[in-house]
């Protein structure tokens, strides 16, 4: 446990070096959502029988903006470098959990970017003027959220890394990536607010994993969900996450047998 | 000139071979073009199934709009983006220095010595998504109407590059710049929709602090009638200032370039 421990405090340093960048890149991932406030009060403005409230639209996207930040993942990329140039040997030769070292990593990078957000999350509240006490959230219910948004950031975490190490086969991943993000941006909530969707795209979601990722938190705490609701919604994204570890530990399992190191 | 157009014209064809290099990718993006074009039409279903006016704009006009955006968006990033995102890399470990013994003017040379020519095919599903809502809008376009808006594209292409290009020049000055990717990805998305969503605060950054309303806004608006035609001649001013303030700041950074790891 020690060395992951060395390991998050050694990340922790590299980013508090680039601050600067980390702020960029945290902005950059919560820039989409904040537009998006602007489109969606656009659209109630214009369609009031939506039932809708503007606030409501706002301390939705204030939400996706903080879990955007603490479920995204982003080592696919490095991890198809890695294996392409050569680079893993690096890694197979060291006594560590793969898994467990990729996620000291985006760990201790999430902690400057939660920072960084609720500094935005503050900043954007006091342009639209919303208040603590308009937030109206539940409380009470904080502690399914926080259950849910580490569920939900294991799954993201985990199928990241799957995507990551499919470039023991594929040489470039780079469409794969493209399309799962595409796939998340759609049906999670972050395009289109999950109580905007359509009723037929809203069934289906209950089943993907996208939904687990940013909008169930969201609608757990905004008291979007009865209880059984948000027990059912829990069993799937457990169901989701011992599905997307299979899946990571598989590829991970089959694959390094597959690599050949070169370019190393 | 004659020396930069053959020079340019060897920039394309070494791209094109790139292309040959890597077919299966190509297809792979045209695809991905194709898909996005395809959500933007059930999201444009999903914004407009409660409304059919948002903020004056109809679902045809905004995906007139989207179309413009992601045609511009194309152009840019095929010509310029590529090149322009290797600068950062390029001044802070001193390669810079192989561009600067070369008899040309550098700042040319570093925005386009690694275009993507072959990407142009994506234009494809952008302008059939363009003549499917025209074609829904059941109104008549003049072909002088899509001379001023391929005008127009480029124009807003332009004034894309020298905003990028001038944050690129930043890294003169802030070393290593790895966040740089993000600023491509913050200048271009408030570009998809209309500049009508954001309240006046906001509007009016957007015209005369950091002027993207020219890229996309203003071409859509000259384009669909909704803006008179003489705010060409603002794009032409805006496109030249900037490009020329591209160009001051290029040269201000080369001075403070130390060439550094070469």
């Amino acid at each position: 446990m020690n060395k992951y421990w060395v390991s998050f405090k050694s990340e922790m340093q590299v980013y508090l070096q680039h601050r600067a960048d980390v702020a960029i890149w945290t902005f950059s991932g919560i820039f989409t959502p904040f537009i998006f406030i602007f489109l969606w009060i656009a659209v109630l403005q214009s369609s009031p029988q939506t039932g809708v409230g503007i606030n409501q639209i706002i301390i939705y996207y204030l939400l996706v903006m903080l879990i955007l930040t603490t479920n995204s993942a982003w080592s696919a990329q490095f991890i198809a470098q890695d294996i392409q140039k050569g680079e893993l040997n690096y890694f197979l030769v060291k006594p560590v959990s793969f898994y467990f070292l990729e996620a000291t990593k985006q760990a201790a990078e999430k902690i400057y970017k939660v920072f960084y957000v609720l500094i935005a999350i503050f900043l954007i509240m006091l342009f639209f003027n919303i208040g603590i006490e308009d937030l109206n959230l539940k409380y009470e219910l904080l502690p399914l959220f926080f259950i849910s948004i580490i569920l939900g950031s294991t799954l993201t975490f985990a199928l990241d890394l799957a995507i990551g190490l499919s470039a023991f086969w594929l040489t470039q991943i780079i469409f794969l990536k493209r399309y799962y993000e595409f796939a998340q941006a759609i049906f999670s909530g972050e395009i289109i607010p999950i109580f905007l969707m359509p009723a037929g795209i809203l069934f289906i979601n209950q089943f993907l994993p996208f939904r687990y990722m940013l909008a169930f938190p969201i609608e757990i705490i905004m008291g979007k969900l009865d209880f059984s609701q948000i027990m059912f919604g829990l069993a799937i994204e457990i169901i989701w996450v011992f599905i997307a570890i299979l899946i990571y530990k598989t590829i991970y399992k089959y694959g390094v047998k597959a690599y050949g190191g070169y370019g190393s | 000139m004659s020396r930069y157009l053959k020079i340019y014209s060897s920039l394309v064809n070494l791209s094109l071979k790139r292309f040959a290099e890597n077919r299966a990718d190509f297809f792979g993006q045209v695809l991905f073009y194709t898909s996005v074009i395809a959500i933007e039409l059930i999201f444009a279903q999903i914004v407009f199934s409660t409304t059919n006016q948002i903020n004056g704009w109809g679902k045809y006009q905004f995906l007139v709009l989207i179309s413009i955006y992601r045609i511009t968006q194309i152009i840019y990033s095929v010509i310029f983006t590529s090149s322009v995102l290797r600068v950062p890399a390029t001044v802070n470990l001193g390669g810079l220095d192989l561009i600067l013994t070369k008899p040309l003017n550098s700042q040319f040379l570093v925005s386009v010595n690694n275009s993507q020519y072959h990407q142009f095919l994506n234009l494809i599903p952008a302008i059939g998504l363009l003549f499917y809502s025209l074609g829904q809008m059941n109104i008549d376009i003049s072909a002088f109407s899509f001379l001023i808006l391929s005008v127009n594209i480029l124009l807003g292409s332009v004034i894309f590059y020298s905003i990028y290009f001038m944050t690129a020049c930043l890294s003169f000055f802030i070393g290593k710049f790895h966040s740089f990717t993000e600023i491509y990805n913050l200048l271009n998305r408030p570009l998809g929709f209309p500049i009508d969503i954001y309240p006046k605060s906001i509007r009016i950054f957007l015209t005369f602090v950091l002027p993207l309303i020219f890229i996309v806004t203003v071409p859509t608006q000259i384009f669909l009638d909704r803006m008179p035609l003489y705010y060409v001649l603002i794009e032409i001013i805006v496109a030249i200032f900037l490009l020329k303030l591209s160009s001051i700041f290029w040269n201000f950074g080369l001075k403070h370039y130390t060439s550094a790891s070469s």
